[in-house]
């Protein structure tokens, strides 16, 4: 399937840089699919190869996870209600279009209430590139909080170096830092803020890789760590025991400065697991919380026990689907 | 008369850190100093001693953080000071460096046996920056038959890892380059973490590669044992006397390519070049003189410093007391 690959690899790779957009990039393979095949059958084997590219190339991504089950709920009513795959197409692209806003309206709201607990003059720390804290500052900005921050490369990557960038732009005081010099300015911090790629049912963060060195020191500093994350971050799977799988990338591809160096036995994982301990309060768009009540929230919003399919399953289910709907 | 040409050469590559390592910053310094004492052209004594001072500030003033450097420094300049005749304190220059570059070497060696001691067979150890004494510890370990397996970190922003990688990997031993920010994750693997040091403080802190710090507490926080191999030489008697080891910042450059700073002004970037330890996060420091408790520091500082130590207490008595019972005698 030559048409994704493109996209596909730019998600595998981590060339996205914020889990949100790469997200939001991979939804909109969906309506693609149905547009392109030459009937429901056939977009529908498609759909369920996407989806399990998807899951492979980015296992850690509870967000993803969680708007894939969306859509496919939606595809499903769709499916039942007889609707031919052009409509589909057009119904999909309608249901990326609100959950793009959504997505949008929440991450501002997460970041308004996290612009309310930092005060003008603070120093702040943070990492990697994240969406949610790149909207935390426009809203300071937009307020007129003055503040500093200490922004670290975040290898292996390095997107740490874009978000500096970007932060300075937006007219921030911006010290880049190497990840090893974390805990040598962190009694210059008053606030550590972070983004999450997924949040687990205990209330530990997975977030890029170093965080949770960041927030150890934090905690020794006993310098406050807020995790500034939607609800849509929130692993369902792991209420029902599942972990949350870390890739490690072996070699030196996101290690820029070695790249000459191939026969190198270099191993990183791209995340690691922050717990609850060390986080004072997850930032939502539902409200400031303990890390351990995060599952609160999602009782409120999905009901208890959440409903959790698998999404690999939910997509080839859709076939059956289709064929009990020709059967009848 | 100036500093011969090879002497400012050798004072500028420890400045650009093309000669880096506190152990191999220090001999470098050692043998300038002898280089220098061979080239003096003069016939006074009294203007050989100021030559070879404004040899030694130049030396000291390449890097400030290693203490190893004016500690070697010093080590050849007392001994030089105390020469009657100038033919005399040019061999005692010779003499001096000479011996200051074999102890030294041999202080890495005697570390690595004492410390091999430390690691134990199926151990994973993990170590930070390029140390030669943290290295001749895992070296001397592993060739006594114990197996191990290393986690080097690539300590940015000079990956001076990679050294470390590639020496271990000749050795035989099986080592993974890590990113720094993954020491954590990792940590729950490793057995013991072994690192250098570029100088050891008066209270046991040790000064470290920037890193040295966040990989103490890590360790600390996974009950990982946490050991610092240091010859005597690191041990700052400055700190005695109250005197803080200064932290080096570098050019950003080694952290951004310039055009990075040039297209973001308000960009800056912070490169300090080390960190402290607290000796709480820290089991033992292994010496050439013995394994001790990183706050019994003042047990080495003692013995190897003690005179020079009284000699500066004294003066400093004697400046307050002047200062106190001013010029009670015509």
């Amino acid at each position: 399937m030559a048409w994704w690959e493109d996209t596909i690899r730019e998600i595998a790779e981590y060339r996205i840089y914020s889990s949100t957009d790469a997200v939001l990039r991979a939804l909109e393979l969906f309506p693609q699919v149905f547009k392109r095949a030459y009937n429901l059958r056939e977009s529908l084997e498609t759909l369920a190869e996407l989806v399990n590219k998807l899951v492979e190339v980015r296992p850690t991504s509870v967000m993803l996870n969680n708007m894939m089950r969306r859509l496919l709920r939606a595809v499903e009513k769709h499916i039942k209600a007889g609707r031919s795959a052009s409509e589909i197409a057009d119904a999909l692209e309608l249901e990326i279009k609100s959950l793009r806003r959504e997505l949008e309206s929440a991450v501002n709201i997460a970041a308004t209430l996290g612009a309310r607990r930092v005060r003008n003059g603070d120093t702040l720390m943070t990492c990697s590139y994240s969406k949610t804290i790149m909207a935390l500052f426009h809203r300071l900005r937009e307020e007129g909080k003055r503040v500093r921050v200490y922004v670290t490369e975040s290898r292996p990557g390095s997107e740490g170096v874009e978000m500096a960038r970007e932060i300075s732009s937006m007219g921030f005081e911006v010290e880049l830092i190497v990840d090893s010099a974390v805990r040598f300015f962190m009694k210059d911090v008053d606030l550590v803020v972070v983004g999450a790629e997924a949040i687990a049912a205990n209330g530990a963060v997975v977030n890029k890789v170093g965080t949770s060195m960041i927030a150890l020191a934090a905690h020794e500093a006993r310098v406050r760590t807020f995790v500034i994350a939607t609800t849509h971050k929130f692993s369902h799977e792991t209420i029902f025991g599942e972990l949350v799988r870390l890739p490690i990338i072996r070699g030196v591809k996101l290690l820029p400065g070695l790249e000459r160096e191939a026969d190198l036995s270099a191993e990183s994982p791209l995340f690691d697991v922050t717990p609850p301990e060390y986080i004072d309060a997850i930032i939502t768009e539902r409200g400031v919380v303990a890390p351990e009540a995060v599952i609160l929230l999602v009782r409120e919003l999905y009901g208890w026990p959440p409903e959790t399919m698998d999404v690999i399953s939910a997509a080839h289910r859709l076939l059956e689907v289709v064929e009990s709907g020709a059967a009848s | 008369m100036e500093p011969p040409a090879e002497v400012v050469k050798i004072a500028e590559y420890i400045r650009e850190m093309k000669i880096r390592g506190a152990g191999r910053i220090a001999r470098a310094a050692a043998h300038a100093l002898k280089l220098a004492a061979i080239a003096y052209k003069g016939h006074d004594l009294g203007e050989y001693l100021e030559y070879m001072e404004r040899v030694a500030q130049l030396l000291k003033s390449t890097r400030p953080t290693a203490v190893s450097l004016p500690n070697a420094v010093n080590y050849v300049m007392m001994r030089v000071k105390s020469a009657r005749t100038l033919r005399d304190a040019i061999a005692t220059a010779v003499r001096a460096a000479d011996e200051f570059t074999s102890l030294s070497l041999k202080a890495v060696e005697t570390i690595g046996r004492i410390g091999a001691g430390l690691l134990e067979d199926g151990d994973v150890v993990l170590t930070h920056c390029n140390s030669s004494a943290a290295l001749s510890v895992i070296k001397t370990a592993f060739k006594e038959g114990k197996k191990l397996r290393v986690y080097a970190t690539e300590t940015r922003p000079r990956f001076q890892g990679l050294i470390s990688y590639r020496e271990l990997t000749q050795a035989g031993i099986p080592t993974t380059l890590i990113p720094d920010s993954a020491v954590r994750f990792f940590m729950k693997e490793v057995d013991k973490v072994i690192v250098g040091a570029d100088a050891v403080a008066a209270n046991g802190a040790v000064v470290n590669k920037v890193g040295t710090s966040m990989i103490a507490l890590a360790a600390h926080e996974a009950r990982v044992r946490f050991y610092v191999a240091a010859e005597t030489y690191k041990f700052s008697p400055a700190t005695v006397l109250g005197e803080l080891v200064t932290i080096e910042e570098r050019d950003p450059k080694e952290v951004v390519p310039p055009n990075v700073l040039a297209s973001s002004p308000r960009l800056r970037v912070r490169n300090p070049a080390f960190d402290v330890t607290p000796p709480e996060y820290i089991d033992a420091i292994i010496t050439e003189r013995g394994v001790i408790p990183p706050k019994a520091a003042i047990l080495v500082l003692k013995e190897e410093y003690g005179r020079m130590l009284e000699e500066e207490l004294m003066r400093i008595t004697l400046d307050i007391e002047d200062s106190i019972y001013p010029a009670q005698l015509p």
